[in-house]
């Protein structure tokens, strides 16, 4: 596979010395890193990233390309085994992450009518970075901290402009495609709690993924949305059937081991299918920038958790089944609500209101949390200063101060030499009780990042 | 007595007129400007920024740009890289649009961003937008020569803007504005700008225009080329579809 994919990369940087004389092909980019070093006492590496990022444009007419390829070194070695040191995949992983490729028609048959078709990234919503409205594609959770990354789908992407101001989109992805989990020292801040009954110790576990039928019924998503301006507004109201990208158990089996009370988990993973409309808004008031952003998500169906215990009983005539309701079939509101104003001299406010974050589900499931940024350019924007940026999350209201968590990153970037940015920022979790950054409170990092554009 | 009154009352009725006659040449002196301004239907041009701090060093942003009308404006960086893609819509109606294809969607100008820097240059967004002077400012003649008419500018009511007036040059010969300075809520000097203008067909336009930041010792020269006329633009190009689908 890493073969085909090597050799599509070099297709396509071949291709555009050939076509960029004639075609005007553009190559666009940026060479990344990103570096973070735990807090705690040894200093461990927690986040190694190198990443090439190529964007190719090239346009005929109505007609545009757009490909987006990222070539990423990810980590450290991956061997602990002599025999993984003949391999230079192991010793420095790398992956091909082709996030977009797709072509576009403006005044595709009709002169209203836009095309887009391949793969491709389709951002919906106008809340900043988190949009409960944006779920066509799966979340691309990699990197944890880069909140809002999706990944590209194939789609076939149409859009009907009644005039400058209204619009019609329609879209239908075919294939379901789940999302990446977080990789490295986050690999499990997203895993689901499973509690054994008893005095039962888990020994090991696997599990197998109940994947979709590529096919209209069963794995294809689709999406509306109508798009407009008015009363000085922008606004849209949308509606997706799609899956959620993360699993969710929906059966195991505990299989008993000879050193009992350990024992191994079957689990079976799922992926709820789910109706979700959803509308935003946004515009100002008076001199402030505000936007509200709000989807109902109405699950197909209920998701019933199945612990098959019959192993464990074998004398039992009948199966011995534990039953629980993992997702009800009751719907759950996501919204979003920001605003963000820029002072006299400069300095950039931005407050937003979540509820539910990306990951969250289920009524009754979905944590509040207000997040925070204030930042401020200066010496002719060759300094960014990002001195408060953060928020917090509470998880159960009628214990705050046992159910809550606080995160502060703050960062620092020079941007004095054209092309290139580098930065340095920090990452501070606290809090107690269950949210997603409670879990990440052992993980207090440095970062250090530099950009160049080409 | 009643002489006096009379007297009294005829110099008022004269200073009244005086005045009167004086703020309708200010007006007409710059609604002729905005004519000589937005003259052509529409017009496309390729720009080179050069953006010099204090200490001489530059920075090169280049853009094309394209308008129509009195209203209707786009500006799309090509260069540098980081900044490249980087587009900008002003419509009518104070309406403005910020497109960044790192976030892969257009998102409205707020009132409160339109005072700040337009990406790193030393014009604000506010500078950036198509309006007509005569639609935003009330003008006053404060001197005339034989070169130029010297008009300060003050906002019409309710216009939301950064400056409290503006001092403008208007060549007489030519009727284009040659040199601005402009002044914050307190009164302070903020920004000057210098103009320099080429004529192309039968059009006169601001082939470098010059804008200074006083505060941060910074300027920008905006230089204009590959200026094209009157090629009837399509109203398709100033929209948000535009605008996105770079």
């Amino acid at each position: 596979m890493k073969k085909f994919c090597s050799t599509f990369l070099i297709f396509l940087l071949l291709t555009p010395v050939y076509a960029q004389k004639s075609d005007q092909l553009t190559i666009r980019g940026e060479l990344l890193t990103d570096q973070r070093i735990l807090m705690k006492a040894d200093h461990d590496w927690a986040w190694n990233e190198t990443r090439l990022d190529l964007k190719l444009d090239k346009r005929s007419g109505k007609v545009k390309f757009f490909g987006n390829v990222w070539l990423k070194h990810l980590g450290g070695p991956a061997t602990l085994q002599s025999s993984g040191l003949y391999s230079k995949d192991q010793i420095s992983p790398w992956n091909l992450d082709l996030r977009e490729a797709y072509a576009e028609v403006s005044g595709f048959v009709f002169e209203n009518l836009d095309l887009k078709v391949g793969r491709q990234r389709i951002a919906w919503g106008t809340a900043d970075r988190f949009n409960p409205t944006s779920n066509l594609n799966p979340f691309d959770l990699e990197d944890v901290f880069d909140f809002g990354r999706q990944q590209g789908s194939e789609a076939l992407n149409l859009t009907w402009h009644f005039n400058d101001r209204f619009s019609l989109q329609g879209v239908y992805l075919p294939f379901f495609r789940p999302s990446n989990l977080p990789l490295g020292l986050f690999s499990g801040v997203l895993a689901q709690p499973f509690s054994l009954p008893g005095d039962l110790r888990l020994s090991g576990h696997t599990d197998k993924l109940l994947m979709p039928r590529h096919n209209f019924a069963e794995g294809a998503t689709t999406g509306i949305r109508f798009k407009g301006f008015a009363l000085n507004y922008d606004f849209s109201v949308s509606y997706i059937y799609g899956r959620d990208g993360i699993s969710l158990m929906q059966s195991a089996r505990i299989v008993p081991l000879l050193t009992f009370p350990y024992v191994n988990v079957e689990a079976a993973l799922t992926f709820p299918r789910n109706h979700i409309f959803g509308g935003d808004v946004a515009g100002s008031i008076g001199s402030v920038g505000v936007w509200a952003e709000a989807a109902l998500f109405v699950p197909q169906k209920e998701i019933i958790q199945s612990i098959d215990l019959s192993l464990l009983y074998p004398e039992s005539p009948v199966p011995v089944i534990s039953d629980s309701i993992t997702l009800e079939k009751k719907t759950w509101l996501k919204l979003a609500v920001g605003a963000d104003y820029t002072f006299h001299k400069g300095t950039y406010l931005n407050v937003q209101y979540l509820h539910g974050f990306l990951h969250e589900r289920g009524q009754g499931n979905l944590n509040d949390y207000l997040i925070l940024a204030i930042e401020k350019s200066f010496w002719n924007d060759q300094f960014l200063l990002r001195p408060i940026a953060g928020g917090m999350v509470v998880s159960d209201w009628s214990k705050p101060s046992e159910n809550f968590a606080v995160f502060y990153t703050p960062e620092f970037i020079y941007k004095g030499i054209d092309n290139f940015q580098i930065g340095m920022g920090v990452f501070v979790f606290e809090g107690k009780g269950q949210s997603l950054f409670t879990g990440f409170k052992d993980f207090n990092m440095l970062q250090f990042k530099a950009k160049l554009s080409f | 007595m009643k002489n006096k009154i009379l007297i009294f009352g005829t110099l008022m009725l004269v200073i009244i007129f005086a005045g009167e006659t004086r703020a309708q040449d200010a007006a007409g002196i710059l609604k002729k400007m905005d004519e000589v301004l937005y003259a052509p239907k529409d017009q496309t041009g390729q720009l080179r920024m050069v953006l010099t701090d204090r200490s001489g060093n530059e920075r090169i942003r280049e853009a094309s740009i394209w308008q129509k009308g009195t209203d209707k404006r786009m500006f799309r960086f090509t260069a540098p890289a980081s900044e490249s893609g980087i587009a900008f819509l002003s419509l009518p109606a104070d309406v403005m649009y910020l497109f960044m294809p790192a976030f892969e969607k257009e998102r409205r100008i707020a009132t409160h961003v339109k005072n700040q820097p337009f990406a790193g240059t030393d014009f604000s967004y506010e500078d950036m937008e198509s309006v007509s002077y005569s639609s935003k400012y009330t003008p006053k003649l404060l001197k005339e020569t034989a070169e130029y008419w010297l008009l300060e500018l003050t906002p019409k009511s309710g216009l939301q803007t950064n400056y409290s007036k503006i001092e403008m040059k208007v060549n007489k010969q030519h009727a284009y504005p040659e040199s601005m300075e402009s002044f914050d809520k307190g009164g302070n000097k903020l920004k000057t700008v210098e103009n320099t203008y080429e004529k192309e067909g039968k059009y006169w336009y601001p082939k470098e225009i010059k804008m200074t930041d006083l505060k941060k010792r910074h300027s920008t020269r905006m230089i204009m080329t590959k200026v094209v006329f009157d090629s009837n633009l399509s109203d398709q190009i100033f929209t948000v579809r535009n605008l996105t689908s770079f």
